[in-house]
């Protein structure tokens, strides 16, 4: 009776052992999937726009938290250029008007924490054509440390300095 | 190999680069603002002393130029050409360049973008051999940018309203390196629509022209910025 009952435990216990080995291969098998896939699927997320593909209807790649992460960056730095694209728009055809209100709209946008809206906006002055603005854009120079922006500034002031052919021509 | 995979997407690409050709319709076109700001240095005057039998020719005089006084030109030149009914554009006109697989048109259009008067009489716009680089996708025929294709060429505006009697006598060209994107967005089962976002900039041109009859010589840089959907 009792080699028997020996003979029991020690199956079980193996049963048990064998069945421990089997799945940590699993769980090890699955991990390495994720990692080999997740490299890819991240990279592609921070190269590439977001886009849809009409050839594949397989479904989405299972992302893990860093994937998960990167897409709504992607998507971030889209909406961004987005709405700088839109502005710019918005800016240049304020830039067409003749009214202090579009000027004023303007100028609020050289002091906007984006760099390519700035440039925009001071495009958008030299668009506008009010020559009264020259002194304020030297102030605005003078306040700027950017070298590159300061220069910028400083060449959009004198082009305004300048008189405007059309006024000297009489078309205007 | 290769180079043939090369010269097929490259085909492929000019294609489509006109920012909306390909496959797509002619009717599909993409309007784009443009905007042009620029330095004019004009011929100085001549002053002949009859004594000394010295000519003295005084140094260019510098102008400012920008969008709304080349739309000041425009509105006098097609208003003595019978095409405006005014000799000024209401505030806020802007100058749009229409560009499609077919061909160039620049219009002038109000600020809520309603037609004023075609103006390709007067601008006109050609360009030279290009390079490119990017990315292409053929969506079942039709090659789009996967997302954005870029082109380097040289390109040359003209303005000339030399045919129209009693115009401003203004003539001249620009001429410099322009850099065309175009970007697209993919068309999906969903959403067949394609948006293309295009921009277009001369860092700097250098042209010469005469107004009336005074010789200058331009520089300065010209931007243009648009968008279409195409179904």
């Amino acid at each position: 009776m009792r080699p028997k009952v020996v003979a029991a435990v020690l199956l079980l216990a193996f049963g048990a052992l064998g069945l421990a080995v089997l799945l940590s291969r699993v769980f090890h098998h699955e991990e390495g999937r994720e990692a080999a896939g997740n490299a890819p699927v991240a990279q592609a997320e921070t190269v590439l726009p977001p886009k849809k593909d009409l050839t594949t209807s397989a479904p989405p790649a299972v992302a893990n938290d860093k994937a998960a992460a990167a897409i709504p960056s992607v998507l971030q730095e889209e909406t961004h250029k987005e709405y700088v694209r839109e502005r710019l728009t918005e800016l240049m055809e304020l830039a067409m008007n003749d009214d202090s209100e579009s000027l004023t709209t303007i100028w609020a946008e050289l002091s906007n924490p984006d760099k390519q809206i700035r440039e925009g906006a001071l495009e958008a002055v030299v668009q506008f054509g009010d020559r009264s603005v020259v002194p304020r854009l030297r102030e605005l120079a003078a306040q700027t440390e950017d070298p590159a922006e300061k220069a910028g500034i400083l060449e959009a002031a004198d082009h305004l300095d300048l008189p405007p052919f059309g006024e000297a021509h009489g078309a205007q | 190999m290769k180079l043939k995979t090369k010269i097929t997407a490259g085909t492929a690409t000019l294609a489509f680069l006109a920012f909306a050709g390909g496959n797509l319709q002619a009717a599909n076109q993409v309007t784009n603002l443009l905007t042009i700001t620029a330095a004019i240095q004009e011929q100085g005057g001549t002053n002949i002393n009859a004594n000394s039998g010295v000519t003295t020719v005084a140094a260019p005089t510098k102008f400012a130029m920008n969008t709304k006084q080349i739309l000041a030109f425009l509105a006098k030149d097609e208003f003595a050409a019978g095409s405006y009914s005014s000799t000024n554009f209401p505030a806020g006109a802007k100058l749009v360049a229409l560009v499609s697989d077919v061909g160039d048109d620049y219009q002038v259009v109000d600020k809520h973008n309603g037609f004023l008067v075609d103006v390709s009489n007067i601008i006109k716009f050609s360009t030279g051999a290009q390079i490119y680089s990017g990315k292409t996708k053929d969506f079942l025929g039709n090659v789009l940018g996967y997302p954005t294709v870029t082109r380097l060429q040289a390109a040359t505006m003209v303005y000339d309203d030399s045919a129209i009697t009693n115009g401003v006598k203004f003539k001249c060209n620009m001429i410099g390196l322009m850099k065309r994107t175009a970007t697209y967005t993919v068309p999906t089962l969903h959403n067949p629509a394609t948006t293309v976002t295009t921009s277009a900039r001369m860092v700097s041109f250098t042209g010469a022209g005469t107004n009336q009859v005074t010789p200058f010589i331009i520089t300065g840089s010209l931007n243009a910025a648009g968008r279409g959907t195409f179904r």
